[in-house]
């Protein structure tokens, strides 16, 4: 148990890194919203290793603090929309014997498809479903680059970190 | 790779078709210019008439111009001003959203209705 907390804290610290290296790299200017996503290379590694659980706590704790540190609370509510619904969609996916790179995309493209809804549902206007397709598209593509670095990432860390944690 | 996953990333690959013909599907030229506020429309501008507004609600600030055909955001007091650099546009259906202002600039075609795109 004690462990697990441990391994815990150091993934939150290291998608908090991560977080702050995505907050450094100006995305979301052509098109509202883009982000690469990297926190969560750490969020399917925990889902992965660790199991829906701990993910979820590194995910909302990460949301939080990443939020806080670089955003405002305005930015925050997008984020656990999008953190929230991408994390239900990768657990199930986790559950039903998906590989990481395919839960990987699905989660990227609803995190997305959540955060353009909260804005819809913000403005009041559905107009902006006119970035719909340009979202999930984009989505799909850093869902794969996510789950591709966190697989090989898994591939190096498994014998070093979960033989170690049971 | 199992089946399951091949069967996940196949529909995506799909999905992704989709999108991609929709954004690729050539815009109507644009005839009107909506200043949209929390669901409603503020103020609308011809696209071939030069024009400004100036967006104030409550110590909101946006600056919208209609210049030459296409109409941007140059000025703002959000906090990101993701509005500005989202650039200017031209075309039916594109929209310039101001998120913390509640702000939607969106331009519609010459055979569409507004109230239809804004409920």
């Amino acid at each position: 148990m004690a462990k697990r907390l441990a391994l815990s804290s150091v993934m939150t610290a290291f998608a908090i890194i991560l977080g702050y290296v995505e907050a450094l790299i100006p995305l979301g200017t052509a098109i509202p919203g883009f982000k690469l996503g990297l926190a969560n290379i750490v969020i399917v590694i925990v889902l992965y290793n660790q199991g829906a659980r701990d993910a979820l706590l590194v995910n909302i704790v990460r949301v939080v603090v990443v939020g806080f540190m670089f955003g405002n609370l305005f930015g925050i509510m997008f984020s656990i929309a999008g953190a929230l619904v991408s994390m239900a969609v990768m657990a199930v996916m986790h559950r039903f014997g998906f590989n990481i790179i395919s839960s990987s995309i699905y989660g990227g493209v609803f995190h997305n498809a959540a955060q353009l809804l909260t804005a819809a549902f913000v403005i009041r206007t559905p107009v902006i479903m006119y970035y719909g397709p340009v979202l999930i598209a984009a989505g799909m593509i850093t869902g794969l680059i996510i789950g591709l670095v966190a697989t090989l990432l898994l591939g190096r860390v498994k014998n070093k970190t979960v033989d170690y944690i049971k | 790779m199992r089946k399951r996953d091949f069967i996940a990333i196949g529909v995506m690959i799909f999905v992704m078709v989709i999108c991609l013909v929709i954004m690729f599907v050539p815009k109507n030229t644009g005839v009107t210019v909506n200043i949209i506020y929390d669901g409603k429309i503020l103020k609308t501008m011809m696209i071939n008439i030069d024009d400004t507004y100036d967006f104030s609600e409550g110590g909101q600030f946006n600056e919208v111009i209609v210049r030459n055909g296409s109409v941007s955001i140059t000025d703002a007091n959000c906090a990101n001003h993701d509005c500005i650099e989202q650039g200017s546009i031209t075309k039916a259906g594109q929209t310039i959203v101001c998120l913390p202002h509640k702000l939607v600039i969106s331009i519609t075609g010459s055979d569409e209705d507004i109230d239809a795109i804004v409920n």
